[in-house]
């Protein structure tokens, strides 16, 4: 057994090669996980780069030329007001994911840390108290209370002097505060396991003191399942910002969001313009289905039970 | 019998909570509802005496004390809008909401749990395929979508079923069942999806436990391992199911408006639409009764059926 | 002469997994005579549990039988169909797991489980099936069928439902018994009473037994002929006798020099520290008695330790709170450079011993002192110098090692809190794994990637890196394979030898504890009920609670 002292790599490397390897390869062999990436990584493209590349303004009217069905000067046709459906849908990216990804960024603090504590100190009456008040949120059917609260608040920006709460903050906070109870139930879960597992024994034996143990030792073991949960909020987030801008409790017209798009198109399923029903749906459909399925795959994999890598026994 | 209890209790806790929690926000709003009521230029003083009509004056937490002495003692009050008596707003709409609700995740239910049992039995077969393709859809396609092209083909291209409106029973049974065919369709699209999902992972995971396994060589029939299985998968399914019949009441508020339903859910819409916040909060609070009670009944349920709960520790 | 019951023919089973396909059998060849107790020995990756499922045709998917026949009165049951296979399963050739809790279907009762299989395989009527089913649990011997036919699974003893367990396999009479290590995960006391019922059964019920073990000794209590496999072959078969007393194979040789044996206290570690192989038991008593006359390091004076069992908020605010006594009147004393062992079965309160020694727990009432100091008033420099000097080893589960922590990082930790933050730490952490006699790189790796006994060098190395005075382990290797689990105890021996470390074992196995401990404590329902040098124990035990384990370790090789 020869003292190799070229053999330890530095630390950072070591870890994130190990796993990010691991998991890109375990990816890869998902056929659904790999749709799934490559839609979630299109959307946030779209979403970022769409005053590049939309072909026109998504606000630019042009009565003369409204409501031409998909032809080669618009791929997807245009709307009532003869803007471009194709750059509207681009554009629409952004509301959507912007609302989902920040809804689940505000969510995730206030989940992680009730979760980690009520799951640390388990069976005390913190944990109790800390479990019952998220069930309290969590006892009305979500879509309803942030129809109701979005709606009491009003659909006009809050002017509070110094910030102007526009009402997609206002989605993004009702939204992130109701998805606390879910992130703090999952948490939770894994937290109440690991905190009496062995290892935290041992670091206790060490000194190691109860802040230290949550946040250093049991909150690394929490990251998969809240990437898990945190992806598939996020294609909840996507489709709740739809619906409340498609009953007008989001983003108001003229600006573009998928949801209004779809209650503009109302008025002319009667009329057979079929393009400004169907193209936004497809969008919503397929942003939702490709995070869905990209937080399935990613389930698969950080299942630790799934471990089938390399074991030298 | 203990925790049903307990339960209940919490329940009923939580109730309190949640409508003085919208009770504090119908009042956190700035300006007043009386601006919606009266005219615009009412003068200052129709404005106050307005407010003191509706006791608007008050500390907050009188005012909810009033309300709830009256509320519970029967008399729901009035809507500020419409002057309409609350009771009777609830009594015209909740059972056209409960009733077509009721028949889209019964549909659910039926079509749901056996193709999540036929797909965890045949592991990567075609049904198996084919119900995994139908569960990601239904779970990520926007519900008000799929109700207008619904629309847009069945009833406006085929014309097969009435692209919107109630009719009610007293207009004929045929009528009444085709005003609600797509409705019921769409609702119980999704949730056949949530269904044939949730049976199928709690299946899947019930057959590679030691019992099964156990049951196989002992030479019990087919027929007599399935049993085990769905007796053991079929708890989480209800849960999941109870929470999701509270959750289905927001998806109802799409579909409801897409379809031009009076029901409950439209009425909340509405209600929002015109500030008339008696009315929301009453809503949200009876859908969430509702949620809570088939809550308490799927634990009453599964009670029945998991004898481990019936022990008393 | 006896005809072979069963017949297995070069059979393979593969497991394709991504990546290298594992062949779990490789052509084995063996066969069972009517009547006859076979025992299959082995340890984990042997293929012994994969060869029993191949003869059920239970082999877990995606495993498959890839070639070999099993002959069955004629019949190769390799190509049977599933539905000729279902009927032959319980009625003709049964199996009996390991884990009688997870065996039975929760929701019903341990009757209505019983009613199934009999009902499908023998009598459709439910008069009849009801009353062979109490006829089976008294021949398993339960003493009251009537209440374990109505009860729940939870709601019996581990060794009750492992004789349900039995009962359900026999219901229908079959021919052939399987058992997979039945008794694995049973305290040793019911251990001795499954396998003296599986003697009486053989005898009433003239049933062929394939018995399936890791433990020598049981198997030689029970089986007439074995055979050893490792690694998916078989490497030695024949007559028990003959298996022990001239072992062919050097693979079965080793299993039975290495495993530490009840009957030889002489060969107690300690005292074969003499230049002739004889045990010097002067000597012996010497050392014990210098070790009695010094400062205790820690001390246990009457110490009780409660635990609380809650209805509910209610109750635990106001009313009747159920405790349960884990620990009472416990008074102890170990000095530096003892070697205790602690044993006892599940429920003795051994482990919260542990605890309560490492301070993780607090005593009800009673005191426990570290250097004449009571524990639970140390502070600051005091506090830390406890904890650095009393460290713990775990019985090797996934537990033992956070998982997303590579190896360096868990040593590095530990190797901080006593260190501070020195320039070469990595360096550090390299010796401590080379002294542990593990390979560099370990280092990079993270636990789910190491065996099991590399774990547990590695839990070993965690705590040493604290530079301890006293190391706890419990349980340390009861989870390892039996050649394992010596080269771990002589790993302890070496350091506490090397550091004069004090050490507290914590175990069921009274075998391994008769080897390795200068003194011995065992303990029953929280209580001490005898204490004193490890050798005079073993020799002359006087408490009936430790007769009675010593009389329960098999101890096949006596036989011969």
């Amino acid at each position: 057994m020869k003292k190799n002292k070229n053999y330890l790599i530095s630390e950072k490397f070591t870890k994130r090669h190990i796993f990010l390897t691991d998991f890109l390869s375990a990816l890869a062999n998902t056929k659904t996980g790999l749709f799934g990436a490559f839609v979630v990584l299109l959307m946030f493209f779209l979403a970022i780069f769409a005053p590049w590349i939309a072909p026109y303004d998504p606000t630019l009217i042009d009565v003369p030329n409204r409501l031409q069905p998909p032809n080669l000067s618009h791929w997807m046709g245009t709307d009532l007001a003869g803007r471009d459906v194709l750059s509207r849908l681009m554009w629409g990216a952004r509301p959507s994911l912007q609302v989902g990804v920040l809804a689940v960024l505000i969510g995730m603090p206030g989940g992680i840390v009730i979760g980690l504590i009520a799951g640390f100190y388990r069976g005390s009456l913190l944990e109790t108290i800390l479990m019952r008040a998220t069930e309290i949120i969590a006892a009305v059917p979500l879509l309803i209370v942030a129809v109701a609260i979005v709606g009491i608040l009003g659909v006009n920006p809050i002017d509070l002097g110094f910030f102007t709460i526009t009402n997609e903050i206002k989605i993004v906070f009702v939204l992130g505060i109701l998805y606390i109870p879910g992130l703090a139930r999952v948490v939770f879960a894994v937290a109440s396991t690991e905190a009496v597992s062995d290892y935290i024994r041992a670091r206790k034996t060490q000194g190691v003191r109860d802040f230290s143990l949550i946040f250093g030792d049991v909150l690394p073991n929490c990251l998969s399942v809240v990437t898990v949960w945190a992806t598939l909020l996020t294609a909840g987030g996507v489709l709740a910002e739809a619906g409340l801008s498609f009953v007008g409790l989001g983003v108001q017209p003229p600006d573009a969001s998928w949801g209004v798009m779809l209650s503009e198109a109302r008025k002319f399923i009667f009329s057979g313009e079929w393009w400004l029903l169907f193209f936004p749906g497809l969008a919503i459909s397929i942003t939702v289905i490709g995070f869905n399925l990209f937080g399935d795959a990613l389930r698969d994999i950080l299942d630790p039970r799934h471990y089938t890598g390399p074991r030298i026994d | 019998m203990w925790l049903i209890l307990r339960r209940a209790s919490f329940s009923v806790f939580a109730l309190f909570i949640i409508s003085f929690l919208l009770f504090l926000l119908t009042n956190v709003v700035p300006g007043s509802p009386a601006s919606a009521v009266l005219d615009v230029d009412a003068s200052l003083e129709e404005i106050l005496s307005w407010e003191r009509e509706h006791n608007l004056h008050l500390p907050v937490t009188e005012q909810y004390w009033i309300w709830l002495c009256q509320t519970l003692s029967g008399d729901l009050g009035e809507s500020f809008i419409t002057d309409r008596d609350l009771a009777t707003e609830i009594k015209d709409t909740l059972p056209i909401t409960l009733e077509w609700v009721s028949l889209g995740f019964g549909l659910a239910i039926i079509v749901g749990i056996p193709l999540g049992v036929a797909s965890a039995l045949n592991p990567n077969s075609w049904i198996d395929h084919i119900a995994r393709v139908v569960a990601m859809t239904g779970i990520s396609v926007p519900d008000y979508w799929i109700a207008l092209m619904l629309i847009s083909f069945v009833s406006v291209g085929l014309g097969w079923f009435p692209p919107g409106g109630h009719t009610p029973l007293s207009a004929g049974i045929i009528p009444h069942i085709k005003s609600l065919v797509l409705p019921v369709i769409t609702l119980s699209l999704h949730y056949t999806a949530v269904f044939s999902r949730y049976t199928r992972s709690s299946m899947l995971d019930v057959l590679s436990q030691d019992y099964i396994r156990t049951a196989r060589a002992m030479g019990l029939g087919r027929i007599r391992i399935w049993i085990y299985a769905l007796k053991n998968s079929l708890p989480p399914v209800i849960n999941v199911g109870a929470m999701s019949f509270g959750f289905s009441f927001g998806h109802a508020l799409f579909i409801e408006h897409v379809f031009g339903i009076a029901g409950l859910s439209l009425s909340l819409l509405n209600a929002i639409n015109e500030l008339d916040y008696p009315m929301i909060q009453l809503n949200v609070l009876i859908v969430t009764i509702i949620f809570i009670l088939a809550n308490l009944s799927a634990d009453c349920l599964n009670f029945l059926i998991n004898p481990r709960l019936r022990r008393q520790t | 002469m006896e005809k072979a019951i069963l017949k297995v023919i070069d059979l393979s089973v593969k497991f394709p997994t991504k990546g290298n396909d594992v062949e779990a059998l490789k052509n084995i060849s063996f066969s069972v005579k009517t009547g006859e107790a076979l025992g299959i020995l082995g340890e984990s990756g042997s293929g012994k549990s994969v060869s029993a499922l191949s003869i059920m045709n239970l082999v877990p998917s995606p495993g498959r039988i890839i070639n070999g026949s099993i002959l069955y009165s004629g019949i190769n049951l390799v190509s049977l169909s599933e539905a000729d296979m279902r009927r032959l399963r319980g009625s003709e050739i049964s199996m009996v797991f390991q884990d009688p809790l997870t065996a039975f279907n929760p929701v019903y009762t341990v009757g209505k489980q019983l009613l199934h299989i009999i009902q499908t395989h023998k009598h459709k009527s439910k008069k009849i099936a009801y009353n062979r089913a109490l006829e089976v649990l008294s021949l398993v011997g339960l003493p009251d069928p009537v209440r374990v036919f109505h009860s729940y699974p939870h709601q019996l003893s581990g060794g009750m439902r492992q004789r349900a367990l039995i009962g359900m396999a026999l219901a229908c009479e079959p021919k052939i018994l399987i058992a997979d290590e039945p008794t694995t995960a049973l305290d040793v006391t019911i251990q001795s009473q499954i396998v003296q019922l599986f003697h009486e059964l053989r005898e009433q019920l003239d049933l062929t037994l394939i018995y399936i073990t890791h433990n020598l000794d049981l198997m030689a209590e029970l089986c007439d002929r074995a055979i050893v496999m490792y690694q998916g072959k078989i490497v030695e078969e024949g007559d028990v006798k003959t298996l022990f007393n001239s072992p062919q194979h050097p693979y079965t040789r080793m299993l039975i020099d290495c495993v530490p044996r009840l009957n030889k206290p002489e060969n107690n570690v300690i005292s074969t520290s003499n230049k002739n192989g004889k045990p010097n038991l002067l000597t012996h008593n010497i050392e014990l008695e210098q070790l009695n006359n010094k400062e205790p390091i820690i001390e246990f004076e009457n110490v009780y330790r409660d635990f609380f069992i809650e209805k509910n908020i209610i109750s635990s605010i106001f009313g009747s709170k159920k405790t349960l006594r884990a620990v009472a009147d416990f008074n102890l004393k170990i000095c530096k450079g003892d070697i205790i062992g602690i044993v006892g079965e599940s429920g003795s309160g051994k482990s919260t011993v542990a605890m309560l020694a490492l301070h993780l727990l607090s005593a009800t009432s009673g005191n426990i002192y570290y250097r004449r100091k009571n524990i639970s008033n140390l502070k600051g420099l005091e506090l830390k110098s406890f904890r650095h000097n009393v460290q713990m080893v775990f019985q090797d589960n996934q537990s033992a090692l956070n998982p997303r922590k590579t190896i360096l990082k868990t040593l590095n930790e530990a190797l901080i809190i006593r260190h501070g933050s020195p320039q070469n730490i990595n360096q550090m952490a390299e010796d401590l794994l080379l002294s542990m006699g593990l390979e560099l790189d370990i280092l990079e790796r993270y636990p789910h990637s190491l065996s099991g006994g590399q774990r547990q060098r590695v839990g070993i190395a965690r705590a040493m890196a604290m530079e301890p005075e006293i190391i706890v382990a419990d349980e340390p290797v009861s989870s390892l394979d039996v050649s394992l689990q010596t080269q771990i105890i002589k790993l302890f021996l070496q350091l506490h030898k090397k550091h004069n470390l004090t050490l507290i074992f914590i175990s069921h196995d009274l075998a391994l504890v008769s080897h390795l401990c200068k003194r011995l404590i065992v303990m029953q329902d929280g209580k001490i009920v005898e204490a004193g040098n490890a050798f005079d124990i073993m020799m002359h035990p006087s408490h009936p609670y430790t007769q009675n384990l010593i009389n329960s370790v098999p101890k096949g090789i006596t036989k011969f």
